[in-house]
Order: C-alpha cells, then sequence, then structure tokens
C-alpha cells in the first residue's frame, strides 16, 4: 500500500503511521491484527479511531508506543514517523524518553493499569521523575498538581490513596492526569470512557479535550463509540479487521459515509434527534477471525451490500471519496453511481418504519 | 490493625494449646509403659517404681498430670527428659539457635534463588535457561532429602577428599563445626559447614517457589499496570524489579509463608543426615525414646513458632499489597 | 541400651538399614545382677585369669589367694609406635550420644566407652585376650568362702587435677553411686557389698568397706558369697570419683569431671555434638603402663549411619561404623582389622513352658524346627556374610569356649530332609506356632526366611512384629511360643551367658524361654563353685550342651564389630566386650 491518498491536515504531520503490519505468531497460525494501517496526525489534531474490539485499533496504538509484546507480536513492515523520525528503528533508551515523555497514553480499565501496589501520586511522580529534572519532591508537586488540572478535588491528599481507593472516574481522571504530567504532544487515549456512567464519559472527555488543548497536545482518541468520536475528533479512522475502512474528517464521514460497516456503526448509536422508541440496528454476525480472515473484503460475510463477485473475492483497496475532507473507504461499490445515497435511502426508511 | 494482631495471636496461642493437648493425649495412647522406657526395661523393685512415679508425676491421673504439666509450662518450666535428666529449657536453649540459623540460610536461599530463577525464568520464558531451571526445578522438588544429602556430601565431602583435591575445594559433611556467628551470619570457616544443609533445606522448595514465582510473574508481566509501566518510559529493570515482582510476590509470599511450618520436616531429615544439632533432630531422637517431656515442650514451641510465622506472613501480605486491610472484618 | 536400639531403628528410617554398634540389632543388654544363692562356697572366678606373676599367699592357709602385680612398663601393655595426634572416634557415638557420661549413672556402653578413657577402676578387661588385669589395684585376694574381698592398691595413682587415689576414695564414690538419691539404675551391681540393703532402705549410709588408706587396702565385706568381685568391679559403677564428684548429684556430668584415666576432659561435654579428651600427663600408666599415646581423643556424635560413614569416607574421623549392606565394600577397601567377634549371639528362643512347643516331650519338633532354619541363608541374606554362624550359644573369646556344641541336627544350612524326619519322630500334629519379633526391617526379613525354612518341612509360623520399646517386657509376661532375641555379653565370662540366661532360679527375669532343668542348674551351679578353669569349662559346656541338645534356643549367629579403620591408625586395642583401650590406640 504504497498509494499516499490520504491528505494530512497540516502541513507536517506529528506522527505518520504507515503501513503498519503488526502481526501476532501464536500456535494456531499468525494473527494480522495490524494489517497495512496508515494514518497521519497534525500538532495539537484530535484523531478518532473507531472500530469493535479486536478491529486492531489498540493493537496499533502500542505498536506506535513499541509496546507489543513478543513473542508473540511482532511489527512486520511498515514506518512509524514521529516527528520525521522512524519510531520502529529507534534504540530501547530512545524508545523509552519518547514513551511517556512525548508521547503518552492512558489505557482502558484504569483499575488493571494502575499498579495497585503503589499510590496514584507515587505512580505519577515516578513518571515525572524519569522524563524531567528535578527532585523528588518536585516531581510529587507537580503529581498533585496534575490531580488537581483533571479536576480530581483534595488533590494533595488523595495522591495518597491507592487506586483501589478512587472511583472509576477518578481512576480515569489520575490516568489522564499522569499521560499529561510530562507535557507530551501526543497522547493516545485507548478507550478512555468505557465502563464509566455517561454523566461522567461527558466529564472525562471534556478533561481530555480541556487538559490537552491547555498543553497544545495531539489526541488519538480511540474508542467503540462513535458518539465519543463526533463531539471531539477533528477526523475519524474507522477501523474493522485490522483496516481502516474509512477514513476522514469528521464531519464529512458521520453526514457522507460510504462503507457499509460505518453505516452500521451509525445506526447502531443512539440519537438524541431520533424518537426514543426507535430501535437502534445492531450490525448482524460476529468480527471476523483475524486468524483466517474471510477472503475478499473482510467485511462482506456480514455485509448487507456485498453482491458484486469482487467483494467475496478481491479485498478492496482504500480509495479517495472526497479529496478535500481527506475522505477515503475501502469499498468495491463506492464507484457505483448514486452509492452515497443508497445510506440515506436506509436512514430514510428507518425514520418511517 | 492492633485488634487484627492480638485476634491471630489469640489464635496462633489456640492452635498452640490445641497441639500440645493432642500430643499429650497421644502419649498416653501410644503403648509402651513409661517405667519401662525410664528403666531401660529392666525389672523393677516396686518402691523404686513408686519413687520414679512420684519423681515424674506418673501417679496422678491423666486429667492430673496435664494440669501439673500446664502449670509448669505456664511458669516457664518445660520439663526435663525421662531419658537424659537434661532440662528441656536448656536443650531448647542450645537447639534453637541452630535451627534457627539453619532455617535461616536455608530460607534465604529458597526465597533469593527460588524467586530468582522463576522471574528470569519468566522474563525469558521459553528460553534454554527456562527450561534447564524448570527441569531442575521439579527434579529437585522430587529427590528425597536424605538422598540429595548423601549426593552432596559424596560430592562435594567424600570424593574430593578422596582425590585430593585442595582443601578449600572440600566441604565437611557432618556438624556444625566452629560453631562461630554474628546472629546468623558465619564466621571464618562456618560457611563450609553451613552450607550443604542450606541447600538441602532449601532445595524442595526452592524448586516449588521456582515454579510459583514463575507463573505469577508470567501473569503479571502480562497485567496492563506493567503495560502501563512501560507505557511511562520506565526502563525494563525498573518496570520488572518495582511493579512486577512486587505484584508477583503476593502468591510468591503464601507459598513461603506455609513452608516456614513446612521447612520444620524438611529440617528434621536434613539435620539428621547433617549431623546438625538443631531443634529438629533433637525432636526425631527424643521421640523414638519416647521421651515425652522433650517432644512435648520442643515441639510445642516449634508449633508456636510456626503460628507466629503464618502471622508475620499475613502482616507482610499487608505491607505488600495495601488492598488488604489487617482489619477484623477481614479475617473470615 | 534399649534407648539406643530406638535411635539405630530411627537411624534406620534414613539408613534403610539399621546398623547398632558396637552390639548387634536385637541384643538385649542389661547389666546382670543375679548372685548365685544356691551355693555356699564360690571360688573366686580370678583363679581363671593367667596372671602375669603371682605373689605367694601370704594369708591364712585356708583362704585361696589370687594376686596379681601390676604390669611393668613395657609388659603385656600396648606400645606406643608413635606419640602425639587426634583421635577422632565416630564409631562410638555414631547412632546418637550417650545418655550419660557419669561412671554412677551410665547404662550404656556408649557411655562406658568414654567414661573406660577418662577412668581407671581397680581391674580392667584384657583387650587381646579377654582376661582380668590388675588396674588401680596391684593385687586382689579373697576369703575360703569369697565373702572377704581385699584390693591392694597401687601407690601414686592421681586424679588429673593431683588429688590421690586412695581406698577411700572407691568406698565414697561406692556410696555415692548407689545411694537412692543419686537413683542409679545399676546400684544393683553392688548388692553384694554388705550395707547396700540399709543404704537402699534409707537405714544407713555406708557399705561395709574398710579403706585403709595408709596401707593402700580396700576391704570389701559381701553381704553373701560372690566370686565374681574382680571382674564386677571392672564396672564403671565402681569407678573413682574426685572428691567433688563424690558428692555430686545428677547433675555433675554437666561440668568437667576428673578422672584418673589416660585422658582428661577438655571442658565441658557437647551433648549431642562431642565430648572432647585430651592426654592426662599424671596418668599412672593403667594397663600398658605408660601415658596415652593419643594427644587428643574426640568422641564425635552422630545421628545417621550412613551419612557418619560418608564423614569417614571424607576423612574426617579415625573410625566409623560400616553401615548395613556395606560390610563387603567397606572391608575391601579399608581392610578388616577391626571387625574381629563381637561377645554377642542372635538366637531364636522356644518357650519351655508351651503346652505345644514346651517341655521334654516336644524336644524332636524343637530340633526339627533347628534343622530346617537356613541359617547361612539369613546370615548372607540379612548380615551380609559379615557374621560367623554359631556352632553353640558361647562364641568364642569367653574363656572355656567349645566350638561346635551345638548338635547333630543343625547345620549351617537348612536340612529338611532331617527336619522332616524329626517331626515324624515327634510324630503328633503340629498347629500353627507364633512367632514374635522386635519391629525393625532386618527383623522381618529374618522371620520372613524362616517362616519360608518352616513351611519348607510343613510347619506353620504366625509371624507377629511386636512394639519395639516394651518387646522383653512382652516376651517375659506373654510368652509367646517363638521369639527372636539376642545376648551381648556383659563381661568375659561364661556364666554371664549360658547359665544365666537359662537358670531357674534366674532373679534378672532373663530367662525369656522359661528353661527349667534341674540337671541344667546343677552344672551351672556346679561349674560356678569349681575353681580349675579346665573342670569349670566342662561343667559349663555340659550345661550349655544340655540346653542345646534341647534346642530352647536355636543359635543363629555369633556377632562381629562393624568397625572400619583409617590407614592413618597403627594400633586399635579393643576387647571382645567392644571396650577399646583408647590409652593404647596410636596413629601412623
Amino acid at each position: 500500500m504504497t498509494d499516499r491518498t490520504d491528505k494530512p491536515t497540516s502541513s507536517e504531520p506529528l506522527l505518520s503511521v504507515r503501513d503498519l503490519r503488526t502481526y501476532f505468531h501464536t500456535d494456531a497460525g499468525v494473527v494480522k491484527a495490524v494489517d497495512g494501517v496508515s494514518f497521519d496526525v497534525g500538532p495539537g489534531e484530535v484523531f478518532g479511531i473507531v472500530g469493535e474490539s479486536g478491529s486492531g485499533k489498540s493493537i496499533t496504538a502500542m505498536s506506535i508506543l513499541g509496546l507489543i509484546p513478543r513473542p508473540p507480536g511482532k511489527i512486520e513492515s511498515g514506518q512509524i514517523l514521529w516527528k520525521g523520525q522512524d519510531l520502529l528503528a529507534c534504540t530501547e533508551g530512545q524508545m523509552r524518553r519518547i514513551r511517556g515523555g512525548e508521547i503518552s497514553m492512558t489505557f482502558q480499565d484504569p483499575l488493571s493499569a494502575l499498579n495497585p501496589v503503589y499510590t496514584v501520586g507515587y505512580q505519577i511522580q515516578e513518571m515525572v521523575l524519569v522524563h524531567q529534572e528535578g527532585s523528588r519532591r518536585s516531581a510529587w508537586n507537580r503529581a498533585v498538581e496534575m490531580l488537581g488540572q483533571v479536576g480530581i478535588p483534595r488533590p494533595a491528599e488523595r495522591a495518597l490513596d491507592y487506586p483501589h481507593q478512587f472511583s472509576g472516574g477518578m481512576r480515569q481522571r489520575a490516568m489522564i492526569a499522569m499521560a499529561l504530567s510530562c507535557t507530551p504532544q501526543l497522547i493516545i487515549c485507548d478507550e478512555p470512557t468505557t465502563a464509566l456512567d455517561v454523566t461522567i464519559q461527558a466529564q472525562v472527555l471534556e478533561v481530555i479535550e480541556k487538559t490537552a488543548a491547555d498543553l497544545g497536545a495531539a489526541v488519538i482518541l480511540i474508542t467503540h463509540d462513535l458518539g465519543v468520536v463526533a463531539g471531539m475528533t477533528d477526523r475519524v479512522a474507522v477501523m474493522y479487521g485490522g483496516q481502516i475502512v474509512e477514513q476522514g474528517e469528521v464531519d464529512e464521514l458521520f453526514y457522507r459515509p460510504r462503507m457499509p460497516y460505518t453505516w452500521g456503526l451509525l445506526g447502531s448509536i443512539p440519537r438524541l434527534d431520533r424518537p426514543a422508541h426507535e430501535r437502534l440496528k445492531p450490525i448482524v454476525g460476529a468480527p471476523p477471525s483475524m486468524l483466517r480472515p474471510p477472503a475478499g473484503c473482510r467485511f462482506h460475510p456480514r455485509c448487507a451490500f456485498a453482491c458484486l463477485e469482487a467483494c467475496t473475492s478481491v479485498g478492496p483497496e482504500l480509495m479517495a471519496v472526497n479529496a478535500d475532507a481527506g475522505h477515503l473507504a475501502r469499498c468495491h461499490r463506492i464507484v457505483e453511481v448514486g452509492w452515497e445515497r443508497v445510506f440515506l435511502e436506509q436512514q430514510e426508511e428507518r425514520l418511517q418504519s | 490493625m492492633a485488634s487484627y494482631l492480638i485476634r491471630r495471636l489469640g489464635l496462633a496461642l489456640l492452635v498452640v494449646w490445641g497441639a500440645v493437648t493432642i500430643m499429650f493425649v497421644m502419649f498416653f495412647v501410644i503403648p509402651g509403659n513409661t517405667i519401662d522406657i525410664l528403666s531401660g526395661e529392666k525389672v523393677v523393685r516396686p518402691e523404686i517404681r513408686r519413687t520414679i512415679e512420684k519423681e515424674w508425676g506418673l501417679d496422678k491421673s491423666v486429667t492430673g498430670q496435664y494440669v501439673h504439666y500446664w502449670n509448669r509450662v505456664l511458669h516457664g518450666d518445660l520439663g526435663k527428659s525421662y531419658s537424659n535428666n537434661r532440662s528441656v529449657n536448656e536443650l531448647f536453649k542450645q537447639r534453637a539457635a541452630n535451627s534457627a540459623r539453619l532455617a535461616f540460610w536455608g530460607l534465604t536461599i529458597e526465597i533469593v534463588f527460588g524467586i530468582g530463577i522463576g522471574v528470569i525464568a519468566a522474563v525469558r520464558k521459553y528460553s534454554l535457561l527456562d527450561v534447564v531451571t524448570g527441569f531442575v526445578a521439579v527434579a529437585l522438588a522430587g529427590i528425597p532429602v536424605f538422598v540429595l544429602g548423601l549426593l552432596l556430601q559424596y560430592g562435594l565431602g567424600v570424593r574430593p577428599a578422596q582425590w585430593n583435591w585442595p582443601r578449600w575445594a572440600r566441604f565437611p559433611v557432618q556438624g556444625m563445626g566452629p560453631n562461630r556467628w554474628f546472629v546468623v551470619i558465619p564466621l571464618g570457616h562456618q560457611w563450609k559447614y553451613l552450607i550443604l544443609p542450606a541447600i538441602v533445606l532449601a532445595c524442595v522448595q526452592t524448586g516449588f517457589i521456582t515454579r510459583i514465582s514463575r507463573t505469577s510473574m508470567l501473569e503479571v508481566l502480562n497485567a496492563d499496570y506493567v503495560r502501563t509501566a512501560r507505557a511511562k518510559g520506565l526502563r525494563s529493570s525498573t518496570v520488572i524489579v518495582k511493579h512486577a515482582l512486587r505484584n508477583a510476590l503476593l502468591p510468591t509470599l503464601t507459598v513461603i509463608g506455609l513452608d516456614v511450618i513446612g521447612l520444620f520436616g524438611v529440617a528434621v531429615l536434613t539435620e539428621t543426615v547433617f549431623n546438625w544439632p538443631g531443634l529438629g533432630s533433637t525432636i526425631r531422637d527424643y521421640a523414638f525414646a519416647q521421651d515425652v517431656p522433650v517432644v512435648l515442650g520442643l515441639a510445642s514451641i516449634v508449633v508456636l513458632f510456626g503460628a507466629m510465622a503464618s502471622l508475620l506472613v499475613d502482616v507482610g501480605y499487608s505491607i505488600l499489597d495495601p488492598r488488604v486491610r489487617l482489619t477484623t472484618e477481614k479475617v473470615d | 541400651m534399649n534407648t539406643r536400639y530406638l535411635k539405630a531403628l530411627a537411624g534406620g528410617m534414613l539408613a534403610l538399614a539399621i546398623t547398632v554398634p558396637p552390639a548387634t540389632s536385637a541384643v538385649k543388654k542389661k547389666k546382670v545382677t543375679r548372685v548365685t544363692k544356691a551355693t555356699t562356697t564360690v571360688a573366686p572366678a580370678t583363679t581363671a585369669i593367667p596372671a602375669t606373676t603371682a605373689t605367694p599367699a601370704t594369708t591364712a592357709a585356708a583362704t585361696v589367694t589370687t594376686a596379681v602385680k601390676a604390669v611393668a612398663a613395657g609388659g603385656t601393655g600396648t606400645k606406643c609406635n608413635k606419640v602425639g595426634g587426634t583421635f577422632i572416634d565416630n564409631w562410638t557415638l555414631s547412632t546418637s550420644d550417650a545418655q550419660h557420661i557419669d561412671p554412677g549413672i551410665t547404662t550404656e556402653l556408649i557411655g562406658a566407652q568414654v567414661i573406660n578413657a577418662v577412668w581407671d577402676g581397680l581391674t580392667r578387661v584384657d583387650p587381646d585376650t579377654g582376661n582380668l588385669l590388675p588396674d588401680v589395684a596391684e593385687s586382689w585376694s579373697s576369703n575360703a568362702d569369697s565373702t572377704v574381698w581385699t584390693f591392694k592398691l597401687k601407690k601414686g595413682v592421681k586424679f588429673s587435677n593431683g588429688e590421690d587415689v586412695l581406698p577411700s576414695t572407691f568406698k565414697k564414690t561406692w556410696e555415692r553411686n548407689v545411694s537412692p538419691a543419686l537413683g542409679s539404675e545399676y546400684a544393683d551391681l553392688a548388692n553384694v557389698i554388705k550395707g547396700w540393703q540399709a543404704i537402699q532402705d534409707g537405714k544407713g549410709k555406708e557399705l561395709a568397706i574398710v579403706a585403709d588408706d595408709a596401707n593402700l587396702t580396700l576391704t570389701v565385706n559381701l553381704s553373701s558369697p560372690y566370686g565374681g568381685l574382680a571382674q564386677r568391679v571392672s564396672h564403671t559403677l565402681f569407678f573413682p570419683l574426685s572428691k567433688d564428684g563424690q558428692i555430686a548429684g545428677k547433675d555433675y556430668e554437666k561440668g568437667v569431671m576428673i578422672g584418673n584415666g589416660a585422658f582428661k576432659m577438655d571442658g565441658p561435654r557437647q551433648p549431642d555434638l562431642q565430648t572432647k579428651l585430651v592426654r592426662n600427663d599424671s596418668y599412672f600408666g593403667g594397663i600398658n603402663g605408660h601415658p596415652a599415646c593419643l594427644d587428643t581423643l574426640v568422641f564425635k556424635v552422630s545421628k545417621d549411619p550412613i551419612s557418619a560413614y560418608a564423614d569417614f569416607e571424607a576423612g574426617n574421623s579415625s573410625n566409623g561404623v560400616i553401615p548395613g549392606g556395606k560390610f563387603a565394600e567397606a572391608t575391601k577397601k579399608y581392610g578388616d582389622r577391626a571387625t574381629k567377634a563381637v561377645l554377642s549371639e542372635q538366637y531364636l528362643g522356644i518357650n519351655w513352658k508351651d503346652s505345644v512347643v514346651g517341655g521334654f516331650g516336644a524336644a524332636k519338633l524343637r530340633q526339627a524346627i533347628g534343622a530346617a532354619i537356613d541359617r547361612a541363608g539369613i546370615n548372607s541374606i540379612v548380615y551380609n556374610g559379615s557374621r560367623k554362624i554359631s556352632t553353640g550359644f558361647t562364641p568364642p573369646g569367653i574363656p572355656g569356649y567349645k566350638a561346635g556344641l551345638t548338635q547333630n541336627f543343625q547345620k549351617e544350612g537348612a536340612d529338611p530332609a532331617l527336619a522332616k524326619r524329626l517331626i515324624s519322630e515327634y510324630a503328633k500334629p503340629i498347629p500353627k506356632l507364633t512367632y514374635w519379633y522386635r519391629t525393625s526391617s532386618v527383623e522381618a526379613t529374618i522371620a520372613q526366611l524362616i517362616q519360608a525354612n518352616l513351611k519348607d518341612v510343613g510347619i506353620d509360623i504366625d509371624i507377629q512384629a511386636q512394639n519395639p520399646t516394651t518387646y522383653f517386657t512382652d516376651v517375659r509376661n506373654k510368652n509367646p511360643q517363638l521369639f527372636r532375641s539376642g545376648w551381648t555379653w556383659d563381661y568375659s565370662g561364661y556364666d554371664n551367658g549360658a547359665n544365666q540366661l537359662f537358670h531357674t532360679t534366674d532373679d534378672a527375669s532373663n530367662n525369656l524361654t522359661d528353661f527349667a532343668v534341674a540337671q541344667y542348674d546343677q552344672l551351672t551351679e556346679k561349674g560356678q563353685a569349681e575353681s580349675d578353669p579346665a573342670k569349670q569349662a566342662a561343667d559349663y559346656q555340659q550345661a550349655e550342651a544340655i540346653m542345646l541338645d534341647q534346642a530352647v534356643v536355636i543359635p543363629l549367629v555369633w556377632g562381629r564389630f562393624q568397625t572400619v579403620l583409617s590407614p592413618k591408625v597403627d594400633q586399635y586395642p579393643q576387647n571382645a566386650l567392644g571396650f577399646v583401650d583408647f590409652g593404647g590406640v596410636s596413629l601412623k
């Protein structure tokens, strides 16, 4: 996949992922968890990656930070250019400086992602000490400051608490505080709102948005929740079966989606502008086995529109739909005249039913 | 915490009381007339028999003897030996330190090597080292203590002597040697006498701890917080020692805690094979001689120590894992 | 001995085989206190001793006197080819420490071994010949009916602290040792001395002994005639204690005890570790006529025979015990110079009073059992071929021993044809017989072998393992038809074995077979009263032959020391009772 059809939003991307392939070599065979993913993230940009679990979005994020457990995982090919420097060619020492210092990450399920045997403050302090000059005391102060910034009340006291003494939302805030404590240029948030109730979700997202904006950091927001993406991101990539199946500016993608999988995702989220009794339409079928992905388009077994012969035999390329909005989609049928209207017709149908 | 400790201490004392009572009853149940044992099976004239009975309080009923025993024990007197008249208190004083030193080093070897090898095997999973240590661990856990002891004695003591190896390459096979210590640190040549029995004492459990710590380490290395730690840019050594190991130690600590008690059983054999004058071999000797006061006295102290050890493990657990709070609610 | 046995059992659990030094595993060890009361005149048994130099009798003609002069330096004793060095003994205490090393209290051979290195008594058994030698005593004599004994002490015998060893020393020591306050289990050994009973009853404090320190004579008055007093005072109970020892209680052995022997204690004994002795430079010479050859003598305590042997193999000790099953290998490697015969006998006992196997009527049945047992098989399977198959009860080494007393019905191997013939002559139905043994792996093997042997000739036996702790009491009280036992001689006298074990009026209850035959009793009594050694031996042999012919015991094997010696050891005098004369031990 050398075709550079996507368009960076600014002149020089902060992060440029080029044709990333991360495979897992298991006893059962090779799992192609990330199979040719390319995208750019500009400075200060909020980039969303959306997909079901197992679509490869978290593996993509972990590949960027070099956190793929190996064995069995291995980055087979591709480039991850961070400010022009290929992270895959970096030494472990260089990577350590980048991790946390330039690119940081928050993980889903902060209860298990925070070490249960150390205080929250200590875990932030420890990170500050690695990346910044200064005493233990100043690092501790920084930790308290960050906890305050993400909206934790009485941060000086709470810093002495252990993770199990925090509530779910507080833990996620603490993770964010930790991730931002060393003023990174990019923060990857992996499912920051999963397992939080809706009001807390909104607060956490706000914290991410606000603090990242304050620091001028770019954000990669990984989620399975299109709703989260819609309100926050500049651009979105939809992943399915280890590949990006649709990518573009957020409005373009939401209002003019071309890929049936994206349609499915949009149909499965509740919307305030629709009647409350309206039934959500889940995507039928199960995510593909990454050990033996379907031939042809990976979505075709679940796709209501897979009527072409090519759908079952030839893997579609990511093609430009609207170059101005950086809109790319991976479907054999997007070349069809009036294809874009199929989605809209469907939406109408739903409204009338 | 304080109330928890008091409760646990009470429980420990209850265990000791129960153990002593059971042993007391058992010694009355097993065949063998105490007088016969005391008199070396000589035909005893009735007047001598009465004197002996009176001297040892055997003329009282079982309950009377039981009450009498506790009365003495609570006054700090564990009694004296039937067979050689030695005071049990004195025997304890002479033997306990020897056992404690051996046990200390046995445990140290067990913990350092068990956890060390386990961690390395987990970090270098499926490497040659992992495979070899895995095999050795299983083998060590399977070899009977006295066979291992004799193998070491012949391999490092007898053969080197017969082949005239230099003095430093030979190890003594029996006894405690010069008995020179700074608390538990062997001084001078003392370490040569210590090392083989300590290794034997540690071996069985080292294998076990290696496997346990490898397993829990592997589990922990896949834990989210270890990934977080790496994402924070920490050195991998920091990640392994600070974040992974401390969590991996928790299940290992439980095993070690149980082992402190199990160690005593191994110590009986080890001390015998190496002629190490500790509590284990002493209890064994006197048990075979059906010397009730010595066995009862020393064994109850061992039980007490065992109970204390398990209490210590609980306290250690709470230090290692803040999620465990030593509160009375948590006991059950 | 019983406790020792138990410890050996414990060792056996580790060692997979049982080795009990120096005696054999199932041997019952008990000092015999029987005094023949039936005889009115008893000739002193000392007549059996070939004296090196006999002085003419000085007392009345009616008094039978045997006086023996001290062996001069360079006389019969062991000479030192080399003086100096350290001997580390890992044989004596190779399964456990001695319970006591106080001469007045000890009941064990192993304790006595240590004591014999630190103290010298009036007399001592010659390690080479088994005869009695003068030690602190220069000579001794008794009156005609052996009721008054006079010991003349050597001049200048001193304790290691410089204190003199005088007749009064012995008197006071003996009074201490027999006092109920001390509670010595072996106080009975002195029960022949007048005054003993009064002391036991709390009515007196003194023994009827006249101690003339000026003339160095010790006159002992007995309550009944006893000819063996000179042998008996070679026992540890009669060793002299220094002044502080004479008044000491049970705790004496916790400190440094003062002796008059070839060695002295270097410091308090370290229980369960070792007892270290050094040469006593003020030693009067004892039976060897010179101070100890060794500088230092260490009795090392072991708990497990196999690892104790490993210690020997590593060159850390001068002698050691051969663990079970290693006899051939060890003697090949280290030679067999320390594996000579020990005065012990392993036998199968048959109850004389039993309605089936007892009495004269069942002689053929008992003989058939004797003929059926394959003793050579037992020796090779159980003892690794290390023992000598008995040709009688009394072993070689006992003065008066005669080879081949076992009657025609008993051969080394089994003779099933003869056994069957004897059974047919017995001509009665044989019910299933009960066989007892003291629980141990060795004993279980012997039991199974005997069971198989007897089955071959049509005798069924039920083998029953018994509690080792109370075994002998149980045998005594419950009279099993067949039982395994053994005997280790306490001193090298014929009477200690055969006649004391099978005499009707055995008041020490050692007659486990309940053998009661008047002819046997008469012969042994006659032998005890006999002054001519040859005639005495003939009487004893005749008595033993009667007992063996009645087959109340089926002798199996005689014991043998299972000792290895380091090549560095030069001389190692050891008598057949097991005592090593450490004063004569030397290194190359």
